[in-house]
């Protein structure tokens, strides 16, 4: 083991440091690089960069002189036809036709004989072997698992700009189907959403089975009537900023992938983006909003002014004024190709939406009509009114169907499940009746104060009252299940979504509150405005809320956290609704009845 | 041989003498038990190679005690959990290759919660990096042309923070 490290230049190599290949390799034996010419004598280094891949490894350090030489190890640094290549290829053959065990513990015992110092040019030569690109090697079906594993959309983008391989693999549909899924973003009704273009003249209504739930749930609560006075039409004064209408592209064929980016950029506008205002329409109409529905063909407005305003939900365009009602509309409903209203004059009104035409006017009702809603998919609305009754009517043949009574007081508040309805009334009871039989099968009593807001997903029945309580029942069994406190004046908004099994209220006092159903537990008590909540609406990740304190804000479901403000200050928000990535707003400014028609969809279709 | 024993050849003829109940972790070999009754004979497995066989028992037998995994909903998907325990993250730093041959190993031998181990694995290993960190990770070559590099990476923009 004599060394002949000294015949050679290292102290010249190793001054050049770690970019000296030839140092930093010479002295392994075991460094499969290229072999050398004969000529030992030469200077290594001199030729070393044409020698081997340059490597991290630290250059040799004086020290090195103990370590066994080139020469007389049985080293690949020989020349081709060496007496010791023959040698070295037997010694192979014969590693090579051990047991795995064997040569198993040959190699770690060869590997406790050699100095750190020589193991490390090893490291660069072991690491990319024990390398893997994961996603090209594995079967396709594994690829895609592991991608499964992935839920942030910008890891998924940065994967896709790793290889051509990962390119390919990151644009299966899958992985983007199972992103829509986990964030929430359904795919949408129809195949590809258009960008939002002006309804044609002539474009046929189709009946919609849903009709935007949300919008009646929101819909059902107490706004603050103001003084009425007669008023014209909202004139036609609408600013008209669309730069995002572009043509659509109807052929392009669905893929979650695109839909996943278009709703999650949408997402993101939400909280970030400015929006996109599409119209706003300005009444010169002294009265007070007092309902409003939309869905995706019509956005629909009651007032106290006995008027019922028609506008295109595309863009926001005033399309009609629907005239007929003789006093104030004080509830209003869409159900696809209809708007069913009711109001002081204490008629139930069934109106062709499309052509303003009315197709039935539905007497019965002592008192002020209060409430309405239609039933899923079936041409039967039900409503309440002041006189204390409930009234169910065929609106396909403007029939009266049936007549449910049992409420000693006004009927605030109606929701619908199935054939069955939930009412709430200022006699403080809640009662279930069955559409379809006029049976009462339940009483809820319990409350102290009248009852302004219910809510029901067929199990459960939810009521919110003046005093400031929200009581939770079985709508089986008819038992109270739970008391949820937390506001401290009337509540008047509420909605339950069985899905996240949240309830989120609010009410006069100002406050949002976010319950559990699972729980019963107060998840978050937000501060919302300064004064009464007029308008309500929640997902899985937006709530928002509107008030008589002219704010219009957004606040993150999950966190209770606020986000932003969506709307110029006003006087007060009175309804505010979104559907999709559009925000529909009526608010008083200046004296003036404002309606805001915002789009946050990511316009850009994908690239 | 015990009833409690199975043996077990692997791909380099060597024979592993497992509890049952650690084997049953594998639905494959859980099935071929069933198959074949009580015998003497060897489990070939010939996917799957000493030195991994190894590695999965030791996890089979961490987790014989286990309650067998329920189908899995396919509904479900939005509440799949990324989530690793302790042990099995400590069970799971190994090297690259390795990592590998468990994952296509639980696969062949049907060993579900093992094979999403190694896929979660590599996805918290992807996770957050650029595409260069990745392609370093994993010593993956660069093949896209300039032009089509700078035209996915315009593509991506939008999943950027903004």
């Amino acid at each position: 083991m004599d060394s002949t490290f000294g015949s050679r230049p290292f102290s010249a190599a190793s001054s050049r440091g770690s970019s000296s290949i030839a140092a930093d390799r010479a002295p392994t034996s075991s460094s499969p690089a290229p072999p050398l010419p004969p000529s030992s004598t030469t200077p290594i280094a001199a030729r070393a960069p044409e020698l081997s891949p340059p490597t991290p490894a630290p250059s040799p350090q004086p020290t090195a002189r103990a370590y066994p030489s080139l020469e007389a190890s049985s080293s690949s640094w020989r020349p081709k036809g060496t007496p010791l290549e023959s040698d070295l290829a037997l010694l192979r053959s014969g590693v090579n036709a051990l047991s795995r065990r064997a040569r198993e513990q040959l190699l770690q015992d060869l590997l406790a004989d050699t100095a750190p110092i020589d193991l490390s040019p090893l490291y660069p030569l072991i690491v990319p072997r024990l390398q893997r690109d994961f996603l090209r090697t594995l079967p396709l079906e594994l690829a895609l698992h592991v991608l499964s594993f992935v839920d942030e959309a910008k890891t998924l983008a940065r994967a896709s700009a790793v290889s051509r391989h990962w390119h390919a693999l990151l644009l299966d549909e899958s992985t983007w189907r199972r992103m829509c899924w986990k964030s929430g973003f359904a795919p949408p009704e129809k195949p590809a959403p258009p960008p939002p273009v002006p309804v044609p003249a002539d474009a046929t209504v189709r009946y919609l089975s849903d009709t935007d739930d949300r919008s009646s749930s929101a819909a059902s609560s107490s706004s603050a009537p103001a003084s009425s006075s007669a008023g014209s039409a909202p004139s036609g004064s609408s600013t008209h900023v669309s730069p995002t209408t572009a043509p659509p592209q109807p052929h392009r064929p669905f893929s979650y992938r695109s839909h996943f980016k278009l709703a999650y950029l949408s997402e993101q506008n939400w909280v970030r983006g400015p929006g996109t205002l599409l119209s706003t329409q300005m009444s010169v109409d002294q009265g007070v909003v007092t309902s409003m529905a939309f869905d995706n063909e019509w956005i629909v407005v009651g007032m106290d002014t006995s008027k019922v305003h028609i506008f295109e939900a595309g863009l926001g365009t005033y399309v009609r004024t629907l005239a007929g009602h003789e006093l104030g509309v004080w509830c209003l409903t869409l159900a696809g190709a209809v708007v069913v209203s009711g109001g002081s004059d204490r008629n139930v009104r069934v109106w062709d939406v499309a052509t303003g035409r009315c197709l039935h006017v539905l007497p019965g009702h002592t008192s002020t009509v209060r409430c309405l809603r239609v039933l899923d998919a079936r041409p039967v609305a039900v409503s309440g009114s002041r006189d204390g009754s409930i009234r169910v009517w065929d609106i396909e043949r403007g029939l009266a169907l049936r007549l449910l009574s049992g409420h000693r007081k006004s009927v605030r508040a109606i929701e619908v499940c199935g054939n069955k309805i939930v009412s709430g009334s200022y006699d403080t009871t809640a009662r279930l009746w069955n559409v379809d039989t006029g049976e009462c099968l339940h009483v809820f009593r319990g409350h102290i104060g009248e009852i302004y807001a219910v809510a029901f997903d067929g199990a459960r029945v939810i009521t919110g009252s003046l005093d400031s309580t929200v009581r939770v029942w079985n709508a089986e069994t008819g038992d109270f299940l739970a008391l949820l406190q937390g506001h401290t004046l009337l509540v008047g908004q509420m909605q339950l979504d069985p899905y996240s099994d949240l309830l989120v209220t609010a009410g006069s006092d100002g406050t949002v509150m976010v319950y559990s159903l699972t729980t019963y537990e107060a998840l978050h008590r937000i501060k919302a405005h300064s004064q009464s909540v007029t308008s309500l609406q929640f997902d899985e990740r937006f709530i928002l809320s509107g008030g008589n304190d002219g704010r219009l804000k957004l606040w993150d479901t999950k966190t209770g956290a606020y986000l932003r403000d969506l709307s110029d200050p006003c006087d007060t928000v009175w309804r505010a609704l979104v559907r999709d990535d559009k925000l529909v707003s009526l608010s008083r400014r200046d004296d003036r009845i404002l309606m805001d028609v915002k789009t946050f969809r990511e316009a850009a279709p994908d690239s | 041989m015990s009833a409690n024993k199975v043996k077990l050849s692997t791909s380099d003829q060597e024979e592993f003498d497992v509890d049952r109940d650690v084997a049953n972790r594998s639905v494959l070999i859980k099935n071929m038990l069933e198959d074949l009754g009580d015998s003497d004979q060897a489990i070939p497995l010939p996917n799957v190679s000493a030195n991994v066989l190894k590695k999965v028992l030791e996890w089979c037998e961490h987790h014989k005690k286990d309650p067998e995994p329920i189908a899995e909903d396919l509904d479900d998907n939005r509440r799949k959990t990324t989530e690793i325990s302790d042990w099995d993250a400590k069970f799971i730093q190994v090297d690259q290759e390795m990592l590998f041959e468990i994952i296509l190993a639980a696969n062949y031998l049907d060993i579900k919660p093992l094979l999403d181990v190694g896929c979660k694995t590599v996805a918290n290993m992807i996770k957050g990096k650029q595409p260069e960190e990745i392609r370093k990770l994993f010593n993956i070559v660069n093949d896209f042309t300039p032009e089509e590099e700078a035209q996915i990476k315009k593509e991506n923009e939008w999943a950027e923070d903004r």
